[in-house]
């Protein structure tokens, strides 16, 4: 068994912002080898984490409200990487995450998108880490929920 | 043997492209899909033995769970490798180096280390000096044995 170097916990889920979304659809965006760093250590960890449990490793996501904040529409097959498969799974609006999502929104004066990432954190199992271009407004939600998040910064 | 010309070629990757957006349309619908019975002959020593893991508490579940979910890991790891790996080959300058994926290990967990990129820096060359096949594990463990050692030297 190899040992693992982090002395931090390795997330569960890892949400997307909409800048980082933007960043992800254009291969030549000037960050967008610096998201892909964080895209290759998932990579990694995914075919070396093992446990009791199985698991696939860090899970990618995106909250649907910021897909559409993004004009990321996956019928269009406009997102370089996702043209070849979809690794980043949809965090879809439910009732409850609506719910949720008009909680914080109000609470913390955040966009819609932003506000379905604040309830994507309570329906998705942590640890989590937000890629962001803003790290207020994500602390802002997490401490509002109670939650420690690991923001990354984009 | 024949030279495989630029149009062969790029139609062999379209191809390729296709097959592994398939692959991964497929994991995507495996959970809640049809299910399907089959005869495969697993050897009695194995169920045997995934029963003992589990009775020990280093596995959970029957082995049918165990099994299915093992495959299905095991594929959504080379399909997320190989779709970045697609796309790397498209396009060869968003490639990250040993040092950039190292660093966002360390961002992503948290690690002390996210503050060093000195040290990741140095690690990566030192370790690359050993192994030409390190990975970013070995950078951030390299660099978490020097971390400490200065944070010793200094008391």
């Amino acid at each position: 068994m190899r040992l693992t170097a982090s002395a931090g916990a390795l997330p569960e889920t890892v949400l997307l912002d909409n800048e980082a979304v933007s960043v992800l659809l254009d291969p030549h965006h000037r960050q967008h080898k610096a998201l892909m760093a964080y895209f290759v250590y998932i990579g990694l960890r995914k075919v070396r984490v093992r446990g009791k449990r199985t698991t696939t490793g860090p899970q990618l996501c995106v909250p649907v409200a910021v897909r559409v904040e993004a004009n990321w529409d996956r019928r269009q097959h406009n997102a370089a990487l996702e043209k070849e498969a979809r690794i980043v799974a949809d965090i879809p609006m439910t009732s409850q995450s609506a719910d949720e999502a008009a909680d914080i929104k109000a609470a913390c004066d955040v966009s819609v998108p932003d506000a379905h990432i604040g309830a994507s954190l309570s329906c998705t199992e942590g640890p989590h880490a937000v890629i962001t271009s803003d790290s207020k407004d994500v602390q802002a939600m997490a401490a509002y929920r109670g939650l420690t998040v690991n923001v990354v910064l984009i | 043997m024949p030279q495989v010309g630029p149009e062969a070629r790029a139609a062999s990757r379209t191809a390729s492209k296709l097959q592994l957006r398939r692959l991964s349309d497929l994991l995507r619908h495996a959970a809640t899909g049809k299910t399907k019975n089959t005869s495969v002959r697993i050897p009695e020593d194995l169920i045997a033995a995934q029963a003992e893991a589990a009775s020990l508490g280093l596995v959970e579940g029957s082995f049918n769970r165990f099994a299915i979910e093992v495959v299905f890991d095991r594929l959504e790891a080379v399909t997320f490798n190989a779709a970045l790996e697609e796309h790397f080959q498209l396009h060869p300058g968003s490639r990250p180096d040993l040092i950039e994926v190292a660093r966002a290990g360390a961002a992503l967990t948290d690690d002390p280390l996210r503050h060093r990129p000195d040290l990741i820096e140095v690690a990566a060359a030192r370790v690359v000096e050993r192994d030409p096949a390190a990975d970013a594990d070995d950078v951030l463990l390299y660099a978490t044995a020097l971390l400490q050692a200065e944070v010793a030297q200094a008391r």
